[in-house]
């Protein structure tokens, strides 16, 4: 096992500077000079040296590339701080709605696939499918603003957006959000579980147990959903990195100053530091979770051997 | 089956916790003051040091803090200034070439966290910190935004900025003498100027040239932008990223802006400034949040009416009778600026051809594009020079920006004579690729079709669209230029030939040369009324030549409850926020009457 790690991620390495390497390039494509677009137009050519210099655009592109290689970025003109610090300050934002609104969802959608599942083509499987679609089917951007409008607004249960620090203060700004966010993630992931769970309610094992006289809940619980664990566990291990990339729209409305935020802005003004050490950060982690989800495979289902 | 059932009640028992976490949360909202203003802002706001900021978001948010040697009196009109750390106006010799500034006396920095001053109380502000502050701006290491408006204004400069382009900025000698710069005693600054400038002085009245404490910026290093130590009005009492900024009244102000730290207005003195002894500005950068929290009252005022909320809340051009009875006061205010579609003056098509430029402008009906993409916030333009300027004539008849299709294809013939034939296919090129973009790309391009022109556009993000018009691959673009000092010069540098190389500001490529000489001629006078005479000039031969559509002017909606008073609108100047004033008793009587949020 230990030899088929260290394969996998010795993989991994020209996987990540292919991704690192594409990025590069297109900032060189599409902004060809940022240093003009940050100086505005009361600029001089001394003043756009300066600039370059200090965005390290005056070093040659291969050291660009080489320094980027080694998690080194200039400072974010955006924020005029160190990537890391701005990664540092933002990620636990993003992460305070991001696990919550996950694990919440995961659960939800477990439960709510093995119910549908197994009363197929009954009233409560026609209901869920209905609802589920129906919230897979409005843009989020709709569902964002109605909330704001509806429950900030006009009910004033919640408050229509903001945040701030303090752990009591953070939930209440986060509390619509995460229910928001953990309506509109049920759908696709109940869909996608029930398949899994019908395809396995119809395999022999199934048969076998309720002939042995296995109850039908246990049926589902002790066995199917063991069964079910493997795609559960690919979709888990997967979304776990862009938990910390946040959710760039619904930190957007919601004012939440987190990683999806700010990545959107650094696209938006081309602040290269900042989308590059994201995309460095996410295309690691991906990476690397890609490699812990063989393993879970092994640990989850014994079936499964790492060679 | 066992674990499975441990499992699955624990995850319901963290859902559990979540839902009452968040039921708990519902009354953990942060209090608010009533003696606080709370008002929104947009856009992060990437530094406080004044050296650094350049963009309409931060300046202001740097004026709170730090002073400059000139500001603009509050609610004046025309734009006037008056000394504020400066004593006295500028002293000029005859020549023009030296200026000799006196400072006021007794006014020192104020340390708000007490990290650089233990007592927070920082050293008087003396003439050497104000040629400090200007020689930050002209340091390469810093890489100021700033540095052009003072690039080759004083004798000395360049030699200053090779010097710290080639001296790591660890070693930089501070006190390395600038000839243009000298501190004559420690409360007279004489700057030697290279040349005759008059515009000199509305720099010296930007935020960018605030003051600064050099203890302060070597103490705190690059986090010197999120610690601002000055001398205004209020100082940064908490500052969180994209989420609140609060600023506190500065406890060793000396209680107004244009009087000597010596003579300082005792705090408890009505008179004594700021009256708002805290002010909250949170972050939201979305439109509808900022107007749902505006109409429960958890903020004081707006700086403009978001544009989806208009039709909502105006009714033939006034408030909502809903919105008045709140205590919502709508006032609407003209800026000094100038949005145009650009004309390449180098390009084959247009650049020999007037009659076209001049039947493109009349084609453009500017009322109708004001209704629909501003939704009536904006002026339509007779010309370059926008109100606020003191040449700016409302009722001026400009030909060119009149919309009359019969006239306009009248001309076209006569384009059509200069072309030799129709007028070939150009291109639009627009700075942003958003939807907005595309709407206003479509309506111009229509209008245009109206006479037989055909615009293909091209959408671009920021920099590529910068990069083009830097580099003049453009034929038809969009443009517009908003003001930096109340003198109309600052527009009309746009269309002086000096500055098309080396992408200067000139984009449009003009070039007139008894444009230029009139520019040449105004830009060594002080203001007279000569001077406006020439500048009227200058805009008469733009109005002419059509180097552009002047499309409108923009309108903002402001918005502020009636418990905010002496709140008056500024298109220049900064530290206004000192002069306001709020009526809590007011606000509580509209608050209990009211449908606010509690």
């Amino acid at each position: 096992m230990a030899a088929y790690l260290v394969r996998k991620l010795l993989l991994t390495i020209p996987t990540i500077l292919g991704i690192v390497l594409i990025t590069f390039l297109l900032f060189r494509v599409v902004a060809r000079d940022p240093a003009r677009a940050y100086a505005g137009k009361e600029k001089s050519e001394a003043q756009l040296q300066a600039i370059r210099h200090e965005m390290w655009l005056d070093k040659p592109v291969w050291k660009q590339f080489l320094l980027t290689t080694v998690f080194q970025f200039p400072h974010s003109m955006r924020y005029k701080e160190s990537v890391w610090t701005l990664i540092a300050r933002k990620a636990p934002v993003s992460l305070a709605i991001q696990v919550p609104v996950f694990f919440i969802a995961l659960g939800l959608q477990l439960v709510l696939a093995l119910f549908t599942a197994s009363r197929r083509g009954q009233v409560p499987d026609y209901l869920v499918t209905f609802f589920t679609v129906l919230g897979m089917s409005v843009p989020p951007l709709s569902i964002y603003i109605a909330s704001q409008w509806l429950f900030g607004g006009y009910l004033r249960w919640f408050p229509v957006a903001g945040w701030s620090t303090g752990f009591f203060y953070a939930i209440h700004f986060a509390a619509l959000p995460i229910v928001v966010s953990v309506m509109m993630d049920i759908g696709w992931g109940t869909r996608f579980y029930r398949t899994t769970v019908l395809e396995e309610i119809s395999n022999d094992y199934v048969r076998t147990a309720r002939a042995k006289g296995v109850q039908g809940r246990e049926v589902l619980l002790t066995h199917v959903l063991r069964n079910v664990m493997i795609p559960v566990v690919t979709n888990t291990v997967v979304a776990l990195p862009f938990l910390i990339t946040g959710a760039l729209l619904l930190e957007r409305l919601f004012q939440i100053p987190g990683m999806g935020g700010m990545l959107v802005d650094a696209i938006h003004t081309q602040d290269e530091p900042v989308v590059m050490a994201i995309v460095y950060t996410t295309a690691v982690a991906y990476c690397l979770m890609l490699v812990m989800t063989d393993v879970l495979y092994a640990w989850v289902d014994p079936r499964v051997a790492l060679k | 089956m066992q674990k499975v059932k441990w499992i699955f009640f624990g995850y319901l028992g963290v859902v559990a916790a979540v839902v009452l976490g968040i039921a708990v949360s519902f009354r953990a909202a942060p209090p608010r003051d009533p003696k606080t203003l709370y008002i929104p802002y947009a856009g992060s706001i990437r530094t406080f040091d004044p050296a650094e900021v350049n963009d309409t978001i931060g300046g202001p948010l740097v004026g709170y803090v730090y002073e400059c040697l000139y500001n603009y009196k509050y609610g004046v009109r025309p734009y006037t200034l008056f000394p504020e750390l400066a004593a006295e106006m500028p002293e000029i010799s005859d020549d023009g070439l030296t200026m000799t500034i006196k400072l006021r006396k007794g006014i020192h920095f104020y340390d708000p966290h007490k990290q650089v001053f233990p007592d927070g109380v920082g050293p008087e502000i003396k003439a050497g910190d104000v040629i400090y502050s200007l020689k930050r701006i002209c340091d390469f290491n810093l890489a100021s935004p700033n540095y052009s408006a003072f690039q080759g204004v004083f004798q000395g400069l360049d030699q200053w900025w090779d010097y710290t382009q080639h001296t790591p900025a660890k070693e930089i000698d501070w006190q390395k003498p600038i000839e243009g710069m000298q501190a004559v005693d420690d409360y007279t600054v004489r700057f030697k100027l290279t040349h005759i400038n008059p515009q000199l002085i509305f720099h010296f009245a930007q935020e960018m040239s605030g003051i600064v404490c050099r203890k302060a910026v070597e103490y705190y290093g690059e986090s010197f932008r999120q610690h601002p130590v000055g001398s205004g009005a209020y100082a940064l009492a908490e500052n969180l990223p994209e989420q609140r900024l609060t600023y506190v009244a500065n406890p060793i102000y000396r209680g107004a802006p244009d009087i000597d730290g010596e003579h300082a207005i005792p705090p408890q003195d009505p008179n004594h400034m700021p009256h708002i002894q805290r002010i909250e500005l949170e972050y939201f950068d979305e439109q509808l949040p900022v107007w749902i929290l505006l109409q429960q009252g958890l903020f004081d005022g707006l700086s403009d009416v978001p544009k989806d909320s208009i039709r909502g809340a105006i009714q033939s051009g006034n408030l909502t009778p809903e919105l008045q009875k709140k205590g919502l006061v709508l006032n609407k205010v003209t800026t000094p600026t100038t949005d145009f579609i650009a004309f390449n003056m180098k390009d084959k098509i247009l650049g020999g051809n007037r009659p076209l430029r001049q039947a493109m402008s009349m084609a453009f009906d500017r009322k109708n594009y004001v209704d629909i993409f501003q939704m009536g916030r904006g002026l339509p333009a007779n010309g370059m020079i926008p109100p606020g300027l003191a040449t700016y004539n409302a009722d001026a008849k400009n030909p060119y920006t009149e919309y009359n299709l019969s006239r306009a294809r009248e001309l076209m013939k006569e384009a059509e004579r200069i072309q030799g034939g129709p007028i070939p296919p150009m291109t639009l090129l627009m700075r942003d690729s958003d939807t907005l973009s595309r709407q206003m790309a479509e309506y111009f391009c229509s209008q245009m079709a109206q006479i037989g022109v055909t615009l293909h556009p091209e959408y671009r993000d920021w920099a590529r669209y910068q990069d083009m018009v830097d580099n003049r691959q453009t034929q038809v673009f969009d443009a517009g230029w908003q003001g930096d000092y109340p003198d109309e010069q600052n527009f009309l540098q746009l269309c002086y030939s000096a500055n098309i190389p080396n992408a200067g500001l000139n984009e449009f490529c003009y070039k007139n040369e008894q444009f230029d000489k009139l520019y040449e001629q105004a830009i060594n006078m002080q203001d007279t009324p000569q001077r406006r005479a020439l500048y009227e000039q200058m805009e008469q031969i733009l109005n002419e030549d059509c180097p552009a559509i002047w499309e409108y002017y923009i309108v903002y909606f402001t918005l502020k409850y009636d418990w905010v008073q002496n709140s008056h609108w500024m298109d220049y100047g900064y530290g206004l926020r000192q002069y306001t004033t709020l009526d809590s008793k007011l606000r509580l009587k509209r608050f209990n009457e009211g449908d606010f949020r509690k």
